[in-house]
Parts: structure tokens; C-alpha cells; sequence
């Protein structure tokens, strides 16, 4: 009998599941409060910071630094390869890059919002509790909490903007509203304005990969919504950590240097 | 009467089976494409191009598709003599603009099998087909750049004096016409060993990069017709530049093993802003003993500071 | 037979649907403020946004000598008294009167939540004081007096690391109550706790899998924390601090020991220890109630809003103008 009730499940169940059509796709171990797990140290591993559309090597802003600060090529990470600019803010994007070693706030510390905080050369750190999962960023110690409950508002608006999130099935679903204007894609000028609406998507892939997407909307900007991809990769060497990476010393000289006293 | 049959029956299929033993042992004889462990042919060793027939037919040879032997055999020996940078038959002077000696050179000493007056097959005239209007246009202009800037700076010299790249397709050259081919699971590797650039071709199937994604050497997918490799190239880079090709460039090469050791390569130019139509050329690949060495372009490149030092200081005099 | 077969069918597929059902209402509005007394996976539950904004002075009043606490109806008119100090205007015209506005919404103390505390002092023990300075840190601090002397406002090198937006003081660890923006978050996942300070937006992720500190040569501005429980209190030990960390003028050397209870719903008892050879003759420790606050952790972004290095910079190179010295 316990046996007959025993396959009956696993007939229901598989009957159901093939219902809903899901593709046998890889199941996260799930957290004490059964979520999948999502726990852990995660960076990118591509040139997206660089550029997040499809771009050869090229050499840096500071010839001095020779192959060391030369750009690295990338196949990029926009889905189609096309950002879709209103024909005005396409001019723009021109002339950010045109004057990006003024323009790009990452050269002063600046936090970087969403989702270039997601594919920095640093790492981040996903505590995921109940009521809220933190996203702790290395570079400049930028940081969101996510909210997991009913979502709530933004009470204003900020460099890493306001984060709701919710589960749909084994993918964290995070929708970001209330980053300001000031915050740029990546170091080549690709930019929004402060209606800037991200929907980020975790999903994992295995054990130690996440799958990234995100879809950027801004009607100001943009003459519709697009998205970008990219694997997610964990840090798996002992006793990995976030360490410190206060850049705002870095960037002083290049603030105020121009402040300081002569001789 | 039915047991006759039967013997009749017998021999004859005993005869033929006899012959078909015999025609087996004939055909085992004959070489067998080799095969990797996962089924591709097998291309892979250290092979050389180098050879003393031209890319293009000599305009003397106008007319000539194939060499007899004894043609051949001259025109290696006319070749190879004048080729020859340790002769001294021209005072200081020519000397010094033959620059190296032998020692350096990999020429290679025969004509290829086969004995063609050109490496290239099509057109017939073993020619490169004329540019069209806009590519001479680019390229007058580019050469004339060239003579009124000669050593400006690095940009003013070419891709590989400035030890950037040796470029596609194949072509032998003076010296280091060494190329390995490694094959894993889905992949041939092309190593060539001018500059140590190694082209990784993926063989599943897979569209090119975006086009927003340009290369020296382009990017390459393969794939196998038969037992040829077919290699597909297209995103050059506008700064690469085969006989004034541009960034339109499209590069399909084949790689056929014919026997132990020849491989047969060949490659058709497809460029349409740039030549008036496409062309090929068909060059054999030969075993090597020797490795590939470590060509080391950019580190001993001395030729750079001295080629630009000289210039500075030459125009310092006037 | 077949009746059996369709009832296990049904079942099974109730099963199937519950479940579906649960990870459905999961996504639900879920309680604003958590009391359970353990996260999931079984730590105790610290989560929470807290204050630690308080009335009690670090050191103990001069006047009070060894009372380490006082009685309700004391605390009661310190706290009226705190009150009218922060609600009184500043007179006109002053050098105090160039500076924030106090009524303003946030630097108001008035309207921070404080913990209940009957302390004279944050720090416990007879002295309620920090000990005193070894001679060689006296000298030490007098050192970079003397070297700073007439070049503070050289360069944004010369100012503090709060000005600069690098570190404040009150972060640490230890984590004292700060003017304003005295609030932190903590998020616990399994073998981290993370605590969130809002001013200046800096996470310490901290493992309680006993790890190891960082190698030596490796020194951070806030140290480098481990944890690990001690029954219901978390035990946070940090090292490696930077030599320009200088807590209340320590050195690298200082080591940092905080011990996190969960009193109640609404308070969590933060108490630490600082040592220091290089520093202080004997370690010295402090007591501070956290509150819980309703409130969620605002964006300080000090240093992406930092007019104040410019114009502190700008008004000097202007005043050495005027001086003739630039």
C-alpha cells in the first residue's frame, strides 16, 4: 500500500510538473527556511565594466600605463548587441565617451548603482535572511538591502537605489526603482536618466554559477526596454572575503588635488 | 545433377572470395586518414608552407600553368641565387640593404609538387585580380602617407615590423612558415609560429562574434565537409591589411590531409571592396622535425627604436 | 483497485498542490518585525535596524566619581535638560551658529530614539574613564600635533578621515553612538552576520566558521572581524587594524572584542573591550543598549555629496591668498 501511494506521488507530482512545462533545470539546495540558497561570494568574469556592448581590445585613456591599462575586448553583454538610444541621448552617449576620463564616476569612487555594481572587477556578497537580503558590494563598500517582505517605497532617491524582492521559483527576482541620473553603465558613457528602472534576475545555474539578467527600462533614454546576461561565478578558494576597497583615497588627488597647497 | 551444381557454386564463390582477399590485401597498402579519438580527421604535427613558388605567376611565365622539370629545376637554382643575402657581388652598400644573412631564411629549395608556376589557382592567370576603384583609391593613398611619413612614429610602419601580427591567410614568407595543429573535442588549434599567434576554431556550429567585435586575425569557425576542414573568417579589424584588403574581408581556407605528409591548404579571398573578385591559391603543408620555437617578435624588437632613432636623427641633420 | 489507484492520484496530488501553495504564500506580505528568538537556520536572531543613540557620555562626568549608575528620577531630569539644550537656539552671529541648523530634521536629538540606560557613563567599572595614554602614545600624539601644526589645511591629506568620507569615528569597531545617522542593520545568513552601519553605508560581513584572521601584512580601516557564539551572545574579535585607524589615538595594534545579546524584542546589549600595549596600560570596556527603530537604513553618501572637503579647501587657499602665503 505505502509503496502504491509512495509512486502515486511521484506520478501526481511529475504529472503536474510536466503541466506547468518546466525544463528539468538545475535545483539550488535551499536555506534553513527553504529559499533556494543563493548564499556566497559571486563576481563576473567578463570586460562588461569596460564596455557592455561587443568591443575589440583597445588601448587605455593613459598611454602610460601601456598593455596594463589597455581596455580588454569582450562579446558583451547586451542581448541583439544594440543599446536603443533615442536618436538624442545616442549623441550623448558620444559625448560621455568622448569625455569619459572626466565623466565616469567610477574614477572618483562613486557608488555605481544598478547593475554595474553587479559586474565590477571586485566581488560582492549575497547574506540572504528571511526578511531581507543583503548585497554587499567590495568596491567602495556600496551596499543594498533588499527587501523580501511586501514592497515598500523609496523614500528618495539614492546612488544604489530602492530594491523589492520576491521569489519566482528558483530565481530571485529584484526590482530596483530611485537610482539618481548620476551613475553611468559602464566606462564607456552608456547612461540613463533618474527614471531608471532595473528588474534584476538570479537564478542558479550549479552549485557554484548564477545566471544574471537584467532588464533596464527608462523612456527618457531609451525608445524601449532591453536586457543584459551574464554568468554569475563564485568564489570557492578557502576562507574567501570580502576586504576593503575604501577607493575614495584613491581618488582624492584626482578630486582635490588641484586644491592643495603650493609648495 | 544438384550436387554438381553445388560444387560449380562453390568454387566460383570460393574463387571470388579468393580475389576479394587479394584486391584487400592491394587497397591496405594505400594510406588511411588518420581520425583523433573523438572521430575528427587527423591534421595535427608541426607543419611548414615554405616553398620557392610565388604567390603570383612571374609575368615571363604569362601563359604557363605548370613548370616542366627541367623548368623547375632552373628556376630554383635562378631563385635560390638571387634570393641569396650572403652573396657579395655589390659593394657596401647592397650589403647592407640585403640586411641578415641565410642563416635566418626558410625559404624552402623546391617548387611545389606538382611544379605550378603560382601558389594562386584562380583566376587562371595566376594573378591577383585587380583592385577596384576604391581600393586604389585607399591604397595610392596609403602609400603615398607612407612616402612623405615613413617613420613618423610606430603607426607609420607596418603590422609586422610593429611585431603586431603576420595576418591571415597562410602565405609563405622568408623565413618561420611553421604552424602546429593541436585537435581536442570541438576545437582545431592553429599555432602559427610567426608571432606566436594561436587561432582557436571552434567546430560546433556556432554564429560569429557581433559585428561590433573586430580582430587582427578575425574569428574564425570551422567545420568538416568530408575530411576537409573548412574554416570560415570574417570581423578583421580596418587595421589589418592582406594586399590591401579591408575590415570587409572574408577568409575561407581548407585544409585536406592527402597523405603522411602533405597536407593540401588552400584559401579563397573574398573582399568585395577591395578586389574585383574573389581569387585562391592552393600552397601544400609539410612535416617538420623541429618544434615550434618561441618567436619572441615584440621583445627583441630592436628594429623599432632603430628604424625610428635613425630617422630622428637623420632629420636632426638637415 | 482502480478507486485505490484515482484516491492515491488525488492525494498525491493535493500533496503537490499544498506544497505549490506554500512556496505561493511565502512570497505574502511577511511580519514587519521579526521576534522570533532564532533565525532559520538556528542562530540567535540579532536582525534588525537599531539605534545606538544615546545620552550617556562616554566617560563619566568629573563631578559624578566612582557612581556608575544613577537613580529614575535622576535620569529623568538629565533627560529634560537634554532636551531644551537641543531645542535652544544658538545665538546668532556665533562661531557655533555657523554650522548645521540642530532644529533640522535628523540632527534633531530630540527625536532620535535612545535606549534606557541608568549609566553614568558607556564606560563600565570605579573609573568610568579611559585609561590614560602610555607615555609612549602621549608622545606619539604630540608628534603629529607638532607635525601638523599650521598644515591642516594644506591639503584634503591633512584633514580627518571623517571629513574625507573615508571612516568615522563612531564605525570601529568598536561602534559607538555617533551626532546623527547613529543606526545599523544587522542580516544574519547562514555562518555570516552582517552589520550594516548607515553612516558611512560601510558592511561588516562577519563568519562565525572559525576561521582564521587575515594574514598580518593585510590591515583594513575597520580591522578584520571574526565571530562565533557564546550560547545566545555574539562574540566578534577584530585585528589588523591600520595604523591610521588610530581609535582614540591606538595604534595597529589595537585589538577589539564586542559581545552582541539579545536583551529583548526591542534591545540588544552591545558591550565591547579595546586593548592596545601600544596605547593604554589595561584594556577598558563599554557598555551601549541598542533600540530597535522602525525605520528602514537611508544612503549616506558622504562622500559622493562632499562640498564640504572642496569649500573647507577652497576657503583656505583663498584665506592664503589674502595672506600673501599661496
Amino acid at each position: 500500500m505505502r509503496n502504491r501511494f509512495r509512486s502515486s506521488i511521484f506520478v501526481a507530482v511529475a504529472v503536474l510538473s510536466t503541466a506547468v512545462g518546466q525544463t528539468p533545470a538545475y535545483k539550488a539546495p535551499r536555506t534553513a527556511d527553504g529559499k533556494p540558497n543563493l548564499n556566497g561570494i559571486w563576481q563576473a568574469l567578463n570586460s562588461a565594466n569596460w564596455d557592455i556592448q561587443g568591443h575589440a581590445a583597445a588601448a587605455g585613456p593613459l598611454f602610460q600605463l601601456g598593455a596594463a591599462g589597455a581596455e580588454p575586448p569582450g562579446l558583451g553583454v547586451v542581448e541583439g548587441d544594440e543599446i536603443p538610444y533615442l536618436p538624442a541621448m545616442a549623441a550623448k552617449k558620444k559625448e560621455n565617451y568622448a569625455n569619459r576620463m572626466k565623466l565616469d564616476p567610477e574614477l572618483k569612487c562613486y557608488m555605481p548603482g544598478v547593475p554595474r555594481a553587479t559586474y565590477m572587477p571586485l566581488p560582492f556578497q549575497i547574506v540572504q535572511s528571511q526578511q531581507n537580503i543583503m548585497l554587499a558590494y567590495e568596491y567602495a563598500g556600496a551596499v543594498r538591502v533588499v527587501n523580501m517582505g511586501a514592497p515598500t517605497k523609496s523614500p528618495a532617491d539614492s546612488w544604489m537605489g530602492w530594491s523589492n524582492g520576491h521569489w519566482e521559483g528558483d530565481t530571485l527576482v529584484i526590482d530596483v526603482t530611485s537610482q539618481n541620473e548620476d551613475t553611468w553603465f559602464d566606462r564607456s558613457g552608456n547612461f540613463h536618466s533618474d527614471s531608471l528602472h532595473v528588474v534584476e534576475r538570479y537564478t542558479p545555474r550549479s552549485a557554484d554559477t548564477l545566471n544574471y539578467e537584467a532588464t533596464i527600462e527608462d523612456s527618457k533614454v531609451f525608445s524601449r526596454p532591453w536586457k543584459i546576461s551574464m554568468p554569475l561565478y563564485r568564489h570557492v578558494e578557502k576562507n574567501a572575503q570580502l576586504l576593503e576597497f575604501k577607493c575614495v583615497e584613491f581618488a582624492e588627488e584626482l578630486l582635490y588635488g588641484h586644491l592643495r597647497k603650493k609648495n | 545433377m544438384r550436387a554438381k551444381l553445388a560444387v560449380v557454386l562453390a568454387s566460383a564463390l570460393f574463387a571470388g572470395t579468393l580475389s576479394g582477399q587479394a584486391l584487400a590485401k592491394a587497397r591496405v597498402k594505400t594510406w588511411v586518414q588518420p581520425r583523433t579519438p573523438d572521430g575528427q580527421p587527423d591534421l595535427q604535427g608541426v607543419w611548414t608552407n615554405a616553398t620557392l613558388t610565388p604567390l603570383e605567376r612571374p609575368t615571363e611565365l604569362a601563359g604557363k600553368q605548370v613548370l616542366t622539370p627541367e623548368e623547375a629545376v632552373e628556376f630554383e637554382k635562378r631563385t635560390l641565387q638571387q634570393v641569396n643575402s650572403e652573396r657579395r657581388d655589390g659593394g657596401n652598400a647592397a650589403d647592407l640593404n640585403r640586411s641578415y644573412n641565410e642563416f635566418w631564411r626558410d625559404r624552402g629549395t623546391k617548387v611545389v609538387a606538382g611544379l605550378r608556376s603560382s601558389l594562386i589557382v584562380d583566376p587562371p592567370d595566376g594573378r591577383v585580380p585587380p583592385l577596384t576603384p576604391e581600393a586604389r583609391k585607399r591604397v595610392d593613398r596609403a602609400q603615398a602617407e607612407a612616402r612623405l611619413h615613413p617613420a613618423d612614429g610606430p603607426e607609420s610602419l607596418g603590422l609586422w615590423v610593429r611585431c603586431i601580427t603576420r595576418g591571415l591567410p597562410m602565405v609563405p614568407g622568408p623565413y618561420n612558415n611553421d604552424f602546429q595543429i593541436l585537435q581536442g573535442p570541438g576545437y582545431v588549434t592553429i599555432l602559427h609560429e610567426m608571432i606566436h599567434e594561436a587561432r582557436v576554431i571552434p567546430l560546433d556550429g556556432r554564429p560569429h562574434a557581433p559585428k561590433s567585435v573586430r580582430a587582427y586575425m578575425g574569428d574564425p569557425r570551422g567545420h568538416w565537409e568530408g575530411d576537409t576542414l573548412v574554416v570560415d573568417t570574417t570581423n578583421f579589424s580596418a587595421k589589418s591589411n592582406f594586399r590591401g584588403s579591408s575590415e570587409s574581408l572574408h577568409l575561407i581556407e581548407r585544409f585536406t590531409r592527402v597523405d603522411a605528409n602533405t597536407i593540401n591548404y588552400e584559401f579563397t579571398v573574398d573582399d568585395p571592396t577591395t578586389f574585383t573578385k574573389p581569387w585562391s591559391a592552393s600552397i601544400p603543408m609539410t612535416p617538420i622535425q623541429n618544434p615550434i620555437f618561441e618567436y619572441a617578435c615584440h621583445e627583441g624588437n630592436y628594429a623599432m627604436s632603430g628604424i625610428l632613432g635613425g630617422t630622428r636623427a637623420e632629420e636632426a641633420k638637415k | 483497485m482502480s478507486h485505490r489507484f484515482l484516491t492515491s492520484i488525488a492525494v498525491g496530488l493535493l500533496a503537490a498542490a499544498l506544497a505549490a501553495g506554500q512556496a505561493l504564500t511565502s512570497a505574502a506580505p511577511a511580519v514587519k518585525t521579526s521576534t522570533s528568538a532564532r533565525t532559520a537556520d538556528g542562530q540567535p536572531n540579532l536582525q534588525g535596524v537599531w539605534s545606538n543613540a544615546t545620552n550617556t557620555p562616554l566617560e563619566r562626568p568629573q563631578n559624578l566619581g566612582a557612581k556608575e549608575f544613577y537613580t529614575e528620577a535622576e535620569i529623568a531630569e538629565n533627560e529634560k535638560r537634554a532636551s531644551q539644550r537641543a531645542a535652544a537656539p544658538d545665538r546668532a552671529g556665533t562661531v557655533a551658529d555657523v554650522h548645521y541648523d540642530v532644529s533640522q530634521f535628523g540632527l534633531d536629538r530630540g527625536h532620535a530614539t535612545l535606549a534606557k540606560s541608568l549609566r553614568t557613563s558607556l564606560i563600565v567599572g570605579p573609573e568610568g574613564k579611559v585609561p590614560p595614554l602610555l607615555p609612549e602614545a602621549q608622545k606619539r600624539v604630540a608628534d603629529r600635533a607638532a607635525a601638523a601644526k599650521g598644515h591642516q589645511f594644506d591639503s584634503y591629506e591633512n584633514r580627518a578621515l571623517s571629513e574625507r568620507c573615508i571612516l568615522w569615528p563612531n564605525e570601529g569597531p568598536p561602534m559607538l553612538p555617533a551626532g546623527y545617522n547613529a543606526d545599523l542593520q544587522i542580516v544574519q545568513g547562514p555562518g555570516y552576520v552582517a552589520i550594516l552601519q548607515e553612516m558611512i553605508h560601510d558592511v561588516r560581513v562577519i563568519p562565525t566558521d572559525g576561521r582564521p584572521h587575515l594574514p598580518q601584512n593585510v590591515r583594513q580601516f575597520m580591522g578584520d572581524s571574526r565571530g562565533h557564539w557564546e550560547g545566545n551572545t555574539l562574540v566578534v574579535d577584530t585585528t589588523n587594524f591600520t595604523d591610521r585607524t588610530a581609535f582614540r589615538n591606538s595604534t595597529e595594534k589595537l585589538h577589539v572584542v564586542e559581545r552582541f545579546t539579545r536583551a529583548d524584542d526591542n534591545t540588544i546589549l552591545y558591550e565591547f573591550t579595546a586593548e592596545d600595549p601600544a596605547t593604554w596600560a589595561q584594556p577598558w570596556s563599554a557598555q551601549i543598549p541598542m533600540t530597535k527603530i522602525d525605520s528602514p537604513i537611508y544612503e549616506y553618501a558622504c562622500h559622493e555629496a562632499n562640498y564640504g572637503m572642496r569649500n573647507i579647501l577652497s576657503g583656505a587657499r583663498s584665506d592664503d591668498r589674502e595672506k600673501g602665503s599661496n
